[in-house]
């Protein structure tokens, strides 16, 4: 399972971060960083959550 | 898994876009259509009283999906189209048409509340839709000064775009505090004093008397005789309900179960700002205008449909966000529940901060002001409805200190 981002899109919502905290976080420019880019099958259900918030589009869930 | 025929989703906004791609997700390859009032794609409001306003994105980018994705679908899209009546096996179209189904789901959202003699002038604004936004933000373009009446999240986003351009801003709101019936007073205050220190003029406790519009202005006259004046006005009191056509009654949205079944109805659901879902958690139900809530709900309820399992957990949990002059405040749960409220900030008084908000010892919400990260640390805290202890002993952990 990957974590895809389309920085171009972020708008820095954070609703991600509230999703899933364990994998994305804020940079000093409120633009996300995916602090786990290929994070554990445990973390599923909290990044589904993330990608579906996300008002931007910007993630994706990618399986491997 | 059960099939769920013809399938009609009304409202062609985030809800019912969101309930047509889960549905496809989840298996439905039958007949789908999207019925919308409004004649454009759908799209996303939060951007309307935000980027767009501000000038920092194109309209067009409110579009939820691009035609190219909707056309993925397979839809049988019917833009500029209002639903208008319901029998038992087929929605009525404004044009006359009955279009029958086997599943209908509801996605019509509210409309923006009108103030009682509000007249209908082109310096009288209101804000739902990308039209109302276009015109509010050539308005200020032309403006040197706006009052905005309602103290809610919108027009607190509005006054925060307004003072960038430059304006002269006043919000008259009629509780003692804005922002005060979600938050509570004590963490109202602070959004006041934000909205004051960018140059604000917040007057709280007005009721609104009278509402002028003219040539030249716009005048509103308050219950103790003050009369204030201005180049134009944005009235942002709220929203109405409109669901007469599909079976609700008065302003309450259509009364739902947990995964969004209409109370009395079998093959019918509701979903986003138009639907009061049961919550467990509170054992009421509650109509929530939040954008994840739409989101949440359009999961569940497209996979009950199909008789495929849900964990309506996270649609259970209100989730609310708002941008003001580059703060980032947002919300988990239900703040009027609390009878306690504390605020907590970085030592020297500062935001980042956090309010959190217990009924009888347990959390029931949580408030953060340029504190995403924080916030995260709280959300699993509000759903378990953890003790107070287990909420200090995390506040002490993330270093603040109660204000
Ligand atoms: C200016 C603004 C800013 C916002 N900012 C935020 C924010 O920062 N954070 C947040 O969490 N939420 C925010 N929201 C709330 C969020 O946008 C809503 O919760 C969300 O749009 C709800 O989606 P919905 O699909 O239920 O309703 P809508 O988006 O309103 O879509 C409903 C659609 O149904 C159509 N319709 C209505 N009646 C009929 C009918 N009879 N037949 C056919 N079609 C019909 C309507 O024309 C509309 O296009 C904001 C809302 C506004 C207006
Ligand atoms: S939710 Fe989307 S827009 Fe917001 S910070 Fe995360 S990736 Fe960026």
């Amino acid at each position: 399972m990957r974590v895809q981002v389309e920085i171009g899109r972020c708008e820095g919502y954070a609703n991600c971060v509230v999703a899933a905290p364990d994998v994305f976080s804020l940079d000093d420019e409120y633009l996300v960083v995916v602090d786990a880019p290929t994070p554990g099958e445990e973390q599923r259900a909290a990044v589904e959550e993330a990608v579906r918030s996300c008002p931007a589009a910007a993630l994706a869930l990618q399986d491997d | 898994m059960a099939r769920a025929g013809r399938v009609v989703v009304v409202g062609a906004g985030l809800a019912g876009l969101r309930t047509a791609e889960e549905l496809r997700a989840a298996g439905h390859d039958g007949p789908l259509t999207l019925v919308g009032a409004e004649e454009h794609l759908p799209y996303d409001r939060p951007p309307l009283s935000k980027q767009v306003l501000t000038g920092s994105w194109e309209p067009e980018r409110v579009a939820l999906r691009s035609a190219d994705a909707l056309a993925e679908l397979s839809l049988d899209l019917r833009l500029g189209t209002r639903a208008t009546g319901l029998a038992d096996d087929a929605v009525v179209l404004g044009d006359g048409e009955r279009l029958p189904f086997d599943h209908l789901v509801v996605a019509t959202g509210v409309a923006a509340r009108r103030l009682a003699h509000q007249p209908r002038h082109e310096r009288v604004h209101e804000l739902r839709t990308l039209e109302d936004c276009l015109r509010l933000q050539a308005g200020l373009a032309a403006s040197r000064s706006l009052l905005i009446v309602g103290g809610g999240f919108v027009g607190a986003e509005v006054a925060a775009a307004a003072r960038a351009q430059g304006l002269d801003v006043t919000i008259v709101e009629a509780l003692p505090a804005p922002f005060g019936r979600v938050l509570g007073t004590a963490v109202a205050q602070r959004c006041v004093r934000l909205h004051r220190d960018h140059g604000v003029r917040v007057l709280a406790g007005a009721r609104v008397e009278e509402l002028r519009a003219g040539e030249d202005g716009v005048v509103l006259t308050l219950a103790d005789g003050s009369v204030l004046e201005a180049d134009r006005m944005l009235v942002a009191v709220g929203t109405s309900v409109d669901a007469g056509w599909a079976g609700g009654t008065g302003g309450a949205g259509l009364a739902c179960d947990d995964h969004g079944r209409v109370a009395g109805r079998d093959r019918v659901y509701a979903v986003g700002d138009v639907a009061a879902w049961h919550s467990p958690a509170t054992g009421d139900r509650e109509r929530v205008e939040h954008w994840t809530s739409a989101t949440e709900q359009a999961r569940v309820a497209a996979r009950a449909l199909l008789g495929r399992p849900v964990e309506p957990a996270a649609a259970d949990l209100p989730y609310f966000w708002s941008d003001q002059y580059r703060t980032k405040i947002q919300m988990v749960g239900r703040p009027h529940l609390a009878d306690t409220t504390r605020i907590h900030d970085t030592p020297g008084g500062a935001a980042p901060s956090v309010a959190v908000y217990l009924r009888r010892g347990r959390l029931v919400a949580a408030v953060s002001f340029a504190a995403p990260h924080l916030l995260a640390r709280l959300r699993p805290l509000v759903a378990g409805a953890a003790p107070e202890p287990e909420v200090r002993a995390l506040t002490d952990a993330l270093g603040l200190v109660p204000a």
